[in-house]
């Protein structure tokens, strides 16, 4: 399985550094939690991967599927008579289920508009919706002037006319950045 | 949100139309009751429009902890009194409003999200049908589910005002909506509002729409919220009754049932195929698992395009973490919240969180509805359509449970039993306040109202079973609630208690006959058996009144309402009424009332009672023991000490031939070191008995029954306990082979419990171990239940003694079955915890066989291990035998006497010590100090319901005696260990030691005696000074027949966060002299005490009670027959205006010998103007306000207090000096509840006053011709 991690600082010295520091402190304070917590050593790991997802910004999307995977598991693990382990299998299902939505709401949170420039809004891509500068799907002002439909829209500008599109929230393409040139993902 | 309701209608109306359909059973006026939804009859659902914060109609009376359910039972209560009888109002109210609500509003919000009709279908195929939806209505919740119907239409109204930036308007109309909610269930509108604070939230910051915009909307909706809810803040915060509330201080509850497995599959617990059963764990079905995994399937398919979903994904997911309540994983969490955050202990279960889940999952999978945003190729059509059809198909399934009955309960109709419909005509006819008393429960068609409140049989025995014994311990009959009314009511004390409570009639319910649901089932002992103990009560007559089934009984010396009482004595409490009572009738053969004094009433003012070493001290000097008791009497009075002198404890001897029952005289006590004292015992022969050589001999005694013993004097009981005693000779035993000296019954062990083919059972003969002879028989169970059987003739109707011998070699029970063949194939068993392993114990049982049956099958059990060991119990001497009558002693007739010793008492500290030369005070139990280690090798787990025990036992080396204490620790479960002590003839047994927590919370020790009725005794102990050693003392009286005990130390579980610690030193369990009982203390009053010449009352609502008193010349109790609450207070009135209702007067009695006294029923209250006792300051001090009669609201009522403290216009003396005053006794929260509806109308009028202005100057300005000085003003409007 591969995963795709985004660098989302660009190499300087100073910043990587305090990069690598902040990474320090997080395993530190993964493995203080820990401790608090009484946590055994798979909640731990789980616990220190969740963490580190959020750092790097892995794709909810696996925490999810692993989730799912557990909770195909544990009636299986019923039926094959291993209560221990449906007992552990379906307390997993929860934790990744929590993470991923966790996961995603960290998404959401750091999801960056895209630039006016971005090739994906062109092609027309759901990950490259445009959001102008200033729009507040939720001001008076904006509505007002455009008269935007009530539910999750935002502009789109199409040639010169202004129609409305569904808002989706996720603004961030699929994108990887590479010597500060935007790659497609 | 642009909800056409043209292009909906349709679709609005076909599901309602469907929905209606499945539910067609309640689309009908039929009655429905089931679980906790009750049928009421109009006269209760009346006392509705008079709103009170006082609960009057059911127990006791309490302060209304769902008081927030006024509006609600307002328009019930309307209802009623506009004579619509509540299976039509239900309908209109509860039943069609949440069948179509849930439908509706679950359409609405998927359609709000999805703007797609198919998601608004999923969304209230959904909600409506849910597994939490339908067990919690059949359960008779359904108004849990008529607020979560207000609160999604609030959540989709508060969408649109958050999302949208709708206006105001929507804000107050989702406030409203969440209002309307909270007024139906509390703990709704509370989930509710912490899902608006999330969203708002999430709108907020996590789609940065900013806050700004957001917080005058949402200050509107939570004033409105505030306003809306003043009525009831304000008495229950002002009152501190959210703080003594019994429904948030109890704890938590279920744990056992409710798991993440049923969380995360978004299922109800009790949720079975298309039926719930409740308190049973369901395993969960295959197809359900489904559902979590559609729910992360929407999650990862469309959270991008809809990013709405991450926040009903974190409400789904919140709602399994608290929904599984202490279930891995996270154990401490839901313990912790419930202890830290307000209003969390409102949900001591945690499934009402299922409304986070099921929301969560209702929008989750409404997504399939739509496009997922990626190209919608084959597979992704595919999947969506299958996610659609297994949604569909899985809630279908739940809906078919309730078209085809098979989920019943609440969905069924039932019918109206013809008995109770007679009972309510004929209790509502009989005027007057009165309870009503149900053994063992109240049907749900009881009648009850304020007027005529409702006490069941559990209520009243746990208000009134700390006074069965007379050490005032709390003896459980292992939740046998049959045992304990036997126990209560049968006593010398149970017309007492029966009067104090106000209880006229006593109803014993139907049985299966009530629609086959027999309410008997869920308790011990048969309807019969109810039947035969009332029978035998002689303060009780049966009375008919033209039912069929329903058996009714009146105790014509109930108490009423109001009460004025001159012979009274007062208590410290601590002292056991019942006991003190018998002492009264002993000595002056009255049986007066009693109050508590606690730190109120002046000592002086009444008569204070006590009885003598209750909580005694033991020295061991030269002369032998010396039991000592210390009564602080701060005055120094003058007092009267009573001895008894003869007759208070019942003792036999049994020489072999004959059995000699006596008593002995109480010996003399030395006070404050002097006086006589003595150490000789006065005996008084009863009676002597003669008997055969041959046989074995029983005395059946004080509910237990043991085998005579030889040569030494045996202790008995008190006579207060015992109506008679009886010698009984077992007969010919019917058990062939029933020593196992012939072998077994059976040539193989038979398997009593085979839930599946892995079965370890064995049964052998040991020939190494027996009780007599030379064999017994071995059964043995590591999976699954080891049992053996044989057949015995018996004879129907008979009365019969079984007898059984059993030894434990690593079994904590042994048990027993017996079947007769009878038609009803009728049956006892008994599981019997076996106190001691390394001894024979002896089981004996009295039991009558039933008409018809001709023999009986008796089956021996080992029970399952915990799969590690086996569990092995050997059996020996197996008897069944029919008892011969020798002799029965009536003791009726024995009065105790008692001396009288006039003595002064000093000031402070005065001692009672009573020499007993012949105990040496030793300590029975072995290792009491754990210096030769712990009592057994591994800490006990005594609340097992699960795998995930945190518990520990260690020796420490805190100790408060020697070196080393013993340290039991609890996180999750019980931690508990035990010891078995022996000793032989005690009459009592001092229990001391010392303890230390590292906190305030309890912890307690059990104890098990071995007597026939297996006698059990526990307390609860909480450290107020954590960090500290304390010392627990207690004096125990022995059961009668009881050789052995098991003494159980418990660390309970914490709140998950913690562990509970407790260090335990220093045991010592001393016989001594059954003193208790003996020597009581009478302290001189300094008051006369009268009766007033009239008492009338007038009462107003649960509330308010107007009362007038003429001609009372001394003080007085007056005791208001509510349970005890600082809330009442009793105010002094201007005795001008008074109407006497004496003219309409319902009822007419003579409370005393003096006292006249008449009751009416006005219903005047005085409304909002009753807000005038929020400060009205013209009442009784709290120190005269005081416990009475163990439970009640009691005053000192003292005329002189009044003539010296109120004005002239307050009262007015008579010629022969008495004086006429005009009372009320008033519930003063309900005042605040008044001052809260004046906020709520006030704060609201002058908003729309505010508002109707604000809109008036706009209109105004718009209207304005645009001039060139008011142009600045338009454009900012525009």
């Amino acid at each position: 399985m591969r995963i795709t991690i985004r660098k989302i600082l660009p190499p300087l010295e100073k910043k990587a550094k305090a990069i690598y520091f902040a990474r320090i402190a997080l395993s530190i304070l993964v493995i203080l939690v820990a401790s608090l917590l009484d946590l055994r050593l798979v909640e731990t790991i789980i616990l220190s991967a969740f963490m580190l997802s959020l750092v790097y910004r892995v794709n909810s999307n696996y925490a999810f599927s692993v989730g799912i995977l557990f909770i195909i598991a544990t009636p299986m693990l019923m039926e094959i008579n291993l209560p221990d382990m449906a007992d552990k299998s379906v307390v997993y299902a929860y934790y990744f289920m929590a993470m991923g939505v966790l996961s995603a709401l960290f998404e959401k949170k750091t999801a960056r508009p895209i630039r006016k420039n971005s090739s994906n809004r062109r092609k027309g891509s759901i990950h490259g919706e445009y959001i102008p500068q200033g729009f507040d799907p939720g001001s008076r002002a904006v509505r007002s002037k455009t008269s935007v439909p009530a539910n999750d829209s935002v502009l789109e500008l199409s040639g010169s006319n202004i129609t409305t599109k569904k808002y989706t929230g996720e603004s961030r393409p699929n994108v990887r950045r590479s010597n500060n040139k935007l790659i497609q993902g | 949100m642009r909800f056409n309701l043209k292009s909906n209608y349709i679709f609005a109306t076909v599901i309602v139309l469907i929905i209606c359909a499945i539910n067609y059973r309640w689309f009908s006026l039929g009655y429905f009751a089931y679980g906790d939804w009750h049928y009421s009859f109009n006269d209760l659902l009346r006392d509705s429009i008079s709103p009170s914060v006082w609960a009057g109609s059911s127990g006791y009376g309490v302060q209304d902890a769902s008081f927030w359910r006024l509006p609600l039972n307002l328009i019930i209560g309307l209802f009623a009194s506009l004579g619509i009888p509540f299976n039509v109002s239900e309908k209109l109210l509860v039943f069609w409003p949440t069948v179509i609500g849930l439908a509706v509003s679950g359409y609405l919000l998927a359609y709000r999200i999805f703007q797609n009709k198919t998601a608004g279908v999923i969304g209230a195929t959904v909600l409506s049908f849910n597994s939490y939806a339908i067990a919690s209505i059949g359960q008779g919740h359904i108004l849990l589910l008529t607020a979560t119907f207000l609160a999604v239409l609030g959540f989709v109204f508060i969408m649109k005002a958050i999302r949208d930036g709708a206006g105001y308007k929507y804000f107050l109309f989702s406030s409203l909506l969440f209002a309307a909610s909270g007024w139906v269930d509390l703990r709704v509108l509370y989930m509710s509002a912490i899902a608006v604070f999330l969203y708002s939230v999430f709108t907020a910051v996590i789609e940065k729409r900013g806050l700004k915009n957001l917080l005058p909307g949402l200050f509107l909706f939570g004033a409105v919220l505030l306003v809306a809810n003043l009525f009831w803040l304000i008495p229950t915060i002002v009152s501190g009754g959210l703080s003594s509330s019994a429904v948030l201080s109890r704890g938590l509850f279920g744990n056992n049932f409710w798991n993440i497995y049923s969380a995360i599959n978004f299922t109800h617990p009790f949720w079975g195929v298309l039926s719930t059963t409740w308190f049973l764990k369901q395993d969960v079905m295959l197809y359900q698992w489904i559902l979590p995994v559609l729910f992360s399937i929407s999650l990862i398919l469309y959270r991008k395009n809809k990013p709405i979903l991450i926040f009903f994904g974190i409400l789904g997911v919140l709602g399994i973490l608290l929904s599984k309540q202490v279930d891995a994983p996270f154990t401490g969490l839901y313990a912790w919240l419930f202890d830290v955050v307000p209003g969390f202990s409102a949900f001591r279960e945690s499934t009402k969180f299922y409304f986070y889940s099921i929301l969560g999952l209702l929008v989750l999978l409404s997504a399939f509805s739509i496009r997922t945003g990626l190209p919608e190729g084959k597979p992704v059509r595919a999947l969506r359509y299958s996610a659609l059809s297994a949604v569909l198909i899985i809630f279908s399934v739940n809906a078919y449970s309730i078209i085809s009955g098979s989920v019943g309960k609440l969905y069924l109709e039932k019918q109206l039993p013809g008995d109770y419909a007679v009972f309510e005509e004929y209790v509502s006819e009989q005027p007057g306040f009165y309870r009503t008393l149900w053994t063992p429960a109240a049907a749900r068609w009881n009648a009850s109202s304020a007027r005529i409140p409702t006490v069941t049989g559990p209520t009243l025995s746990n208000t009134w079973k700390q006074y069965l014994r007379d050490d005032g311990s709390t003896v459980s009959k292992n939740d046998d609630l049959l045992a304990e009314l036997t126990s209560l009511l049968g006593s010398d004390y149970g017309q007492q208690i029966l009067d104090y409570s106000s209880i006229r009639y006593v109803v014993v319910p139907l049985g299966a006959s009530d629609n086959g649901e027999d309410l008997f089932d869920s308790y011990e002992g048969s309807r019969d058996d109810y039947i035969a103990l009332l029978n035998s009560l002689d303060y009780l007559k049966q009375i008919d009144i033209g039912t069929n089934e329903l058996v009714l009984y009146e105790n014509p010396s109930y108490h009423s309402l109001v009460t004025l009482e001159d012979d009274v004595y007062v208590t410290d409490g601590s002292e056991s009424p019942a006991l003190l009572s018998r002492f009264f009738k002993a000595t002056n053969g009255s049986s007066p009332s009693y109050v508590q004094q606690g730190d109120k009433v002046p000592a002086s003012m009444l008569p204070a009672a006590r009885s003598l070493f209750g909580s005694p001290s033991v020295s061991i000097a030269d002369g032998g023991m010396v039991v000592s008791d210390n009564i602080s009497s701060p005055e120094g009075t003058r007092g009267t000490l009573y001895r008894d002198t003869g007759t208070g404890k019942l003792y036999y001897y049994f020489d072999g031939s004959s059995v000699t029952m006596f008593s002995k005289t109480a010996r003399l006590p030395q006070v404050n070191g002097s006086g006589i004292g003595s150490i000789i015992d006065g005996i008084n022969v009863i009676k002597s008995v003669e008997l055969d050589s041959q046989g074995s001999y029983y005395l059946r005694a004080n509910e237990g029954i043991a085998e005579l013993v030889e040569g030494s004097i045996q202790y008995v009981g008190s006579f207060s306990s015992m109506a008679d005693v009886e010698i009984i000779k077992q007969g010919a035993n019917s058990v062939e082979n029933g020593s196992f000296e012939a072998g077994a019954w059976r040539d193989t062990v038979a398997d009593c419990n085979k839930y599946d083919e892995g079965g370890d059972i064995a049964m052998s003969i040991s020939s190494d171990v027996s009780s007599t002879g030379s064999r017994s028989l071995r059964l043995e169970a590591k999976r699954h239940t080891a049992c053996t059987y044989t057949t015995i003739d018996v004879r129907g109707d008979e009365d019969y003694l079984l007898q059984l011998e059993y030894r434990s070699m690593g079994a904590q029970y042994s048990g027993y079955y017996l079947e007769f063949d009878d038609a009803e194939k009728t049956s006892i068993s008994g599981r019997k915890l076996i106190t001691d392993g390394r001894e024979w114990n002896t089981e004996t049982v009295e039991l009558r066989s039933p008409v018809g049956a001709t023999s009986a099958k008796l089956y021996l059990y080992a029970y399952e291990s915990n799969g590690i060991d086996n569990n092995i119990v050997l059996y020996d001497n197996i008897s069944l035998s029919v008892p011969e009558s020798t002799g029965r002693v009536d003791l009726s007739d024995m009065a105790t006497e008692f001396e009288k010793i006039q003595i002064n008492l000093r000031k402070g500290s005065n001692s009672f010590d009573v020499n007993f030369p012949e105990y040496s005070g030793d300590s029975i139990i072995e290792n009491g100090s754990f210096e030769e280690g712990a009592w057994t090798d591994r800490v006990g787990d005594c609340n097992n319901y699960d795998n995930n025990p945190s518990i520990s036992m260690d020796l420490s080396s805190e100790a408060s005696d020697g070196n080393k204490s013993l340290s039991l620790s609890a996180r999750r479960h019980n931690a508990c260990t035990s010891k078995s002590i022996s000793f032989d003839a005690a009459e009592s047994l001092l229990l001391s030691f010392d303890y230390k927590t590292n906190n305030k919370n309890r912890f307690g020790y059990y104890m098990i005696f071995d007597d026939s009725a297996k006698t059990t005794i526990k307390d609860f102990i909480t450290k107020e000074r954590p960090n500290q050693w304390g010392q627990y003392k207690k004096a125990i009286q022995v059961p009668f027949g009881s050789t052995k005990a098991e003494l159980y130390l418990y660390a309970y579980e914490s709140d998950g966060r913690t562990d509970n610690r407790v260090l335990f030193d220093n045991f010592e369990i001393i016989e001594i002299p059954d003193v208790h009982g003996r020597y009581f203390l009478v302290e001189d009053s300094s008051r006369d005490m009268s009766t007033p010449a009239h008492v009338s009352v007038s009462s107003d609502s649960s509330s308010k009670k107007s009362v007038y008193i003429n001609g009372q010349r001394d003080a007085s109790i007056l005791t208001l027959s509510q349970s005890f609450d600082p809330g009442w207070r009793l105010y002094i009135e201007p005795i001008a205006g008074w109407t006497d209702c004496a003219q309409e007067s319902t009822v007419r009695r003579a409370i005393t010998d003096n006292t006249d006294y008449v009751e009416c029923y006005s219903g005047k209250s005085a409304g909002l103007l009753d807000v005038s006792y929020v400060t009205n300051e013209n009442y009784l001090p709290d120190e005269f306000h005081i416990v009475s009669n163990g439970f009640a609201n009691g005053w000192l009522f003292d005329p002189e207090y009044i003539k010296a403290n109120f004005p002239q216009e307050y009262w007015e003396e008579n010629d022969d000096g008495g004086i006429n005053v005009r009372l009320t006794l008033y519930y003063q929260p309900q005042s605040l509840f008044y001052l809260g509806v004046i906020g709520t109308l006030g704060i609201s009028l002058i908003s729309l006053i505010f508002f109707a202005c604000y809109k008036l100057r706009n209109r105004k300005l718009h209207n304005r011709k645009p001039q060139a000085g008011n142009l600045s003003i338009r454009r900012r409007l525009s």
